[in-house]
């Protein structure tokens, strides 16, 4: 079976102009510029075959936005060989242009004074499309995605997360046989943010299309993917089922109660205070030994919250997590 | 390339055109004010080489028509270009910022894509001030009008190769939006002079480093006075120039390095 994405010791260099210090620093910079290299992806290898959900995922800086890139065409690598759908992306970016769809979270496909339907009459243009298959999968996908209400409206008006839905149907549209999403539930809020992930989870369990999604958002992973990558610095860190590191290094909550009594004391399996402040507690749960609906009654039944929140631990933290596991290994 | 890729393209560059249009209207009193206003502007600052041509009746032979059709083309030309193709303008900071992104990854030409997905309200104001001139200036009867639309339609094409080509110097020398700018007006200014003034080297600059021939001299001059010689220079100082853009285009995106930046597309 041919490989949805195939990447073989991928290295990207970015060229960084560097700043002199001091008074004269700047002067000197005026006449001549001091640049250093910097390695975004180290030979970077992974394969992923076709109706996959992988989630690329990694802390800020990692390497998962330009690895995407170089996968989308949009950058030349300066190491190693990649193949999408048996295409090389920066040669034959046209080609494969037209089976892959994209959505960067921080960039936009929607132009910001139309409504979003213009956009997609547009992209039925960039596309190929026949008219009469486009009309079919826009009313597809504006009734699966709830856009109906939406289409009449300038993208200016729309809140973060309807525009995102909006940029989801966008991608959509020709039907790719891989999406790559970028990020795709930066700056939304909770509700948004689930929408989002059922939304795109769906659509991809129904039609089997392979995604890479990259986020630094826990949640996304494990409510959108069955395999996640981590990256580090550029280099793989791990690379195995969502439900592994599940197992292994994201069963943790953190959980912060604010109370009107000044000091919460809890005793209960696999619960630790890790700060703790005035009316103020936070805590990390091992949710296998103590659950979040036990950890609530129990706070219920000792104090009177003012606020009570359930995280996922940050992504830094895996990493370190990952990070101790591999030197821990004999 | 086949005929019906060909086809396929100008169905997507009629349909890119269409929906910058509706979005440069969609804003309805910006447009009218910035189409107003550059009216406004263009004719006051021209009103100057005619109260010039009222005191001095011809410079080396040119004459207050021959301005009005100079002044008209090149107005409605540029008029055309950041209408139509204004992402032109705004190519350097796309170019630094990361902003290619989304045309890099759609089957389509990236650079056309770029360019026409932006349109300002101001450049049709420059191409009713410009047509206005042409009109008053008294040497174009209803037969020409083919001629100005086709003199207007090069000096438009030309100004967004020689854009382009301006704007793109930004893969290699990074933050240019200001000097790109300048560089843009000084050839605006320079086409607007009576190309009678210049001789020697001068005129040689105007042809090949500088186009401010082939943006204004020679198509004014297939409406004053048409010969095949001049359609055909031309077309080849056009042909060169967009070609020059296409491969300096080409030739920055192996620098490009996107970005992270937050963007809407206005």
């Amino acid at each position: 079976m041919q490989a949805a994405i195939e990447v073989e010791e991928l290295g990207k260099t970015f060229r960084v102009r560097t700043r002199r210090q001091g008074r004269g620093g700047a002067l000197r910079d005026l006449f001549a510029t001091e640049t250093r290299e910097v390695d975004a992806i180290r030979g970077l290898t992974f394969r992923i075959d076709p109706g996959e959900r992988v989630a690329f995922v990694g802390p800020n800086g990692a390497g998962k936005s330009t690895t995407i890139k170089v996968l989308s065409g949009i950058l030349h690598p300066t190491a190693g060989d990649v193949r999408v759908l048996g295409l090389v992306p920066w040669r034959q970016r046209r080609q494969l242009g037209f089976r892959i769809g994209t959505v960067f979270g921080q960039r936009t496909q929607l132009w910001y004074h139309l409504p979003a339907g213009d956009t997609f009459d547009l992209l039925a243009r960039i596309y190929d499309q026949d008219a009469a298959v486009h009309r079919r999968r826009r009313a597809h996908y504006v009734e699966a995605f709830g856009l109906g209400s939406l289409l009449d409206r300038p993208v200016r008006q729309l809140s973060l997360g309807e525009r995102m839905r909006c940029e989801l149907v966008a991608s959509l549209l020709h039907e790719p046989e891989i999406l790559f999403l970028d990020e795709p539930t930066i700056g939304l809020d909770v509700t948004a943010k689930a929408v989002i992930r059922d939304l795109i989870r769906d659509e991809s369990r129904t039609t089997g299309r392979t995604l890479l999604f990259t986020s630094h958002d826990t949640g996304d992973m494990e409510h959108v993917c069955d395999r996640v990558i981590v990256i580090h610095r550029g280099q793989l860190l791990l690379d195995q089922s969502v439900e592994a590191l599940r197992r292994g290094y994201i069963g943790r909550k953190r959980v912060t109660v604010k109370s009107e009594e000044e000091r919460l004391d809890l005793e209960l399996p696999g619960v630790r205070v890790v700060a703790r402040a005035p009316h103020s507690t936070e805590l990390d749960v091992d949710v296998a030994r103590t659950s979040v609906a036990d950890l609530v009654a129990a706070v219920l039944a000792r104090v009177h919250p003012l606020d009570l929140s359930v995280e996922d631990p940050p992504m830094e933290e895996i990493v370190r997590a990952i990070y101790s596991h591999a030197e821990a290994q004999p | 390339m086949t005929v019906q890729r060909l086809r396929c393209d100008l169905a997507f560059v009629r349909a890119l055109a269409a929906v910058n249009l509706r979005a440069t209207l969609a804003l309805r009193g910006a447009f009218w004010l910035a189409l107003v206003g550059m009216m406004l502007n263009n004719l006051l600052y021209f009103a100057m080489w005619w109260i010039f041509f009222d005191r001095f009746e011809e410079v080396r032979g040119w004459r207050f028509e021959d301005m009005c059709v100079l002044y008209g083309v090149v107005g409605s030309g540029y008029g055309l270009a950041v209408a139509l193709t204004g992402g032109v303008r705004e190519l350097a900071r796309r170019i630094v910022d990361g902003d290619l992104d989304p045309y890099l990854t759609q089957p389509k030409n990236a650079l056309i894509h770029a360019v026409g997905s932006k349109g300002f309200a101001s450049g049709w104001g420059d191409v009713a001030s410009g047509t206005l001139l042409i009109g008053v200036s008294g040497v174009v009867g209803p037969f020409e009008l083919p001629l100005v639309a086709l003199a207007i339609a090069l000096s438009a094409s030309v100004f967004l190769a020689t854009g382009i080509v301006i704007q793109s110097m930004a893969f290699w020398l990074g933050r240019i939006e200001t000097l790109a700018r300048t560089i843009w007006e000084f050839l605006i200014t320079f086409s607007l002079y009576p190309p009678t003034i210049f001789a020697g080297a001068l005129r040689v600059v105007l042809f090949t480093l500088v186009p401010a021939g082939f943006i204004g001299f020679l198509p004014s001059s297939l409406v004053r006075d048409f010969s095949w010689l001049s359609l055909l220079a031309a077309a080849a100082g056009l042909l060169a120039y967009a070609l020059l853009a296409t491969v300096v285009f080409r030739a920055g995106l192996r620098r490009y390095e996107s970005g992270n930046r937050f963007g809407i597309r206005a």
